[in-house]
């Protein structure tokens, strides 16, 4: 089991207002799994998914990931097992402006120390067709190859966990399939566990579950799949 | 260091910039730094140099040498005390001096003492007097035309002297000194050599007894010389610190975004804060490297007699100064970079 959420609520403190963003929400996900969640605006999805990456901490329940608890750990622990066993794909691509196609894979491996992985970036790049691209910066690439960097990125160290918050949301609905593909293949192929929030329902065949959140309440829904 | 080189590359220009500033400032404090100690020198260099512990003066007159007169029996009043080893007196005249069959006028100002005494400087060219006709003078005055051999008179003073060497550093109230013997005059102050240690060990409370420090203090315009001068440096200080403050804290602040990012992908907060330091130390590096080849550039483009001293200590203080406050400057982005939130990548747009 990669991800384990048990009863996982959240609650924004506001001055004197509480607001609960995230309401009893438990969720499991296995390798080569890949789960969409979907729900209106202000339903809770982003906090959802930041409290599943180690992002936010739950006001009550317990997140585990690949095993470990992350209530008990310290900032810099939870920093480091984002590093380690997460990979995110954000809405925008939220590339480096500074970093070439093929520094963006290498900062990774850079504050991770590790030096072993250098031969495996420049074949996550050919393999996402971005071998042409290495030297470029991001804003020299499309937005479709910005978020395929971005894939490419979430993907260089090796996580067990990949959490994707609307990445379609910025391409248009050919390259948004294109991606999706592409995240769902990587899950299924390198046996990774999958969650990604989208809007976009026409993408929710690749996914293998989908979860809608309303109000803060994670449900598993069967009917919305075509 | 990967992130900060590789930004600094890619936005050359912005940094560029910001290097051209703190260079400018930096050339700027070197300069009136420069100009402190060379007025300094050329204020007070015969003192700084004087070959005695303390100067023993008449009390109550402020440390003003020139406003104190003792009896010449001060001197061997003087030395009669216990902790005294030797002492010898110091007139100080400001005078205009003349060689013989010149109509030519030289400021300068004359050091009347026992020239077989303890003040009388080394010279660097010439020998030492041995008649008390004549002089020692300081090397500035060569460049004005006079030279060893040469017999001078002086304003307000009988007699003709012969000059016979020179000495360095030795100006006193912008005017080259000369040294000269002086008897039955009275004096202003006698220099002392004191056992270790000892201040005024057993002299009368009828005395000041001054270090060169304090008698520097009393030369009127030193102290105002040199305390509006520093006044600029520190204050281009300040100025040098708020410029790299503002420029890092906007920077920080635009990047501000980036650094959620990075922060959700697994980067702790010290790995962009070293990142940042190690801007801040580059940068500063290198502009106070291009500052100090400059204003030696431009020491060499400055006429000889322009008051102007840079020596490697002041420089490397300089140097480390400026490094410690572009480091304090870059505090305040150190902050932001603390405050980063990595939730704010979700959804957010960098
Ligand atoms: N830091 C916060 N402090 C207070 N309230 C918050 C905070 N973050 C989110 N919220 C609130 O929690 C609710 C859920 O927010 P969330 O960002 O998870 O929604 P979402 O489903 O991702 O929406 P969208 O589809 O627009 O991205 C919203 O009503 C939001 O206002
Ligand atoms: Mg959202």
């Amino acid at each position: 089991m990669t991800l384990r959420m048990k009863h996982v609520s959240k609650t924004f403190k506001d001055g004197p207002n509480a607001f609960k963003a995230l309401n009893d929400a438990s969720l499991n996900v296995n390798r080569g799994e890949f789960v969409a969640v979907i729900g209106p605006s202000g339903s809770g999805k982003s906090t959802f998914l930041s409290t599943a990456g180690a992002l936010l901490s739950p006001t009550s329940g317990s997140v585990e990931i690949d095993g470990t608890p992350i209530a008990g750990l310290r900032d810099k622990a939870k920093t480091r097992l984002r590093l380690d066993k997460i990979g995110f794909v954000f809405q925008t691509a939220n590339l480096i402006p500074y970093l070439n196609v093929t520094d963006q894979l290498r900062i990774i491996n850079v504050m991770a120390k590790n030096k072993k992985r250098t031969g495996y970036e420049t074949n996550l790049l050919n393999h996402f067709g971005l071998e042409h691209r290495t030297r470029h910066f991001p804003n020299e690439l499309s937005g479709g190859e910005r978020q395929r960097v971005a894939i490419a990125r979430a993907l260089v160290n090796e996580p067990d966990l990949i959490l994707a918050d609307e990445p379609t949301a910025s391409l248009d609905s050919k390259r948004g399939r294109e991606v999706v593909e592409l995240i769902a293949s990587e899950i299924h192929e390198r046996g990774k566990a999958g969650i990604m929030v989208t809007h976009d329902e026409r993408v929710l065949d690749l996914c293998d579950r989908v979860f809608m959140i309303k109000d803060g309440q994670l449900m598993e829904t069967e009917t919305i799949r075509s | 260091m990967f992130l900060a080189i590789r930004e600094l590359l890619h936005a050359k220009f912005r940094y560029i910039l910001i290097g051209f500033i703190m260079v400018l400032i930096t050339v700027l404090i070197l300069m009136i730094s420069g100009l402190a100690k060379g007025l300094s020198a050329d204020n007070a260099s015969s003192i700084q140099n004087l070959n005695a512990d303390n100067l023993v003066i008449e009390s109550g007159v402020e440390q003003e040498l020139t406003k104190s007169f003792l009896p010449e029996s001060a001197v061997r009043e003087t030395a009669q005390a216990e902790s005294v080893n030797e002492a010898v007196p110091l007139v100080i005249r400001m005078s205009s001096a003349s060689v013989t069959g010149s109509e030519q006028q030289h400021d300068v100002a004359i050091f009347g003492t026992d020239l077989q005494g303890m003040l009388t400087p080394d010279v660097i060219e010439g020998t030492k007097p041995v008649d008390s006709n004549e002089v020692i003078a300081d090397v500035s005055l060569q460049k004005e035309g006079i030279a060893i051999g040469d017999t001078i008179a002086f304003r307000g003073h009988d007699g003709e002297y012969t000059v016979t060497g020179f000495a360095e550093n030795q100006r006193y109230s912008h005017t080259p000194v000369i040294y000269m013997s002086m008897a039955g005059e009275k004096i202003n102050a006698v220099a002392i050599q004191t056992a270790e240690g000892e201040r005024n060990g057993g002299l009368e409370p009828t005395y000041d007894i001054l270090s060169k420090k304090e008698v520097l203090q009393g030369i009127p315009s030193y102290s105002q010389e040199q305390a509006s001068l520093n006044m600029m440096i520190i204050f281009l200080f300040v100025i040098a610190a708020f410029v790299l403050a503002i420029f890092f804290y906007v920077i920080t602040m635009q990047k501000k975004a980036q650094f959620g990012v990075l922060r959700a992908l697994g980067s702790q907060t010290s790995y962009i804060i070293n990142n940042l330091l190690f801007q801040v130390v580059i940068i500063s590096i290198v502009c106070i490297a291009i500052a100090i080849g400059m204003t030696y550039g431009i020491k060499m483009l400055l006429p000889d007699d322009m008051p102007f001293v840079m020596t490697a200590g002041n420089t490397v203080q300089t140097s480390v100064l400026l490094l410690a406050v572009s480091l304090i400057g870059s505090l305040i982005s150190l902050f932001q970079v603390v405050k980063v939130d990595p939730v704010e990548a979700i959804e957010g747009g960098a």
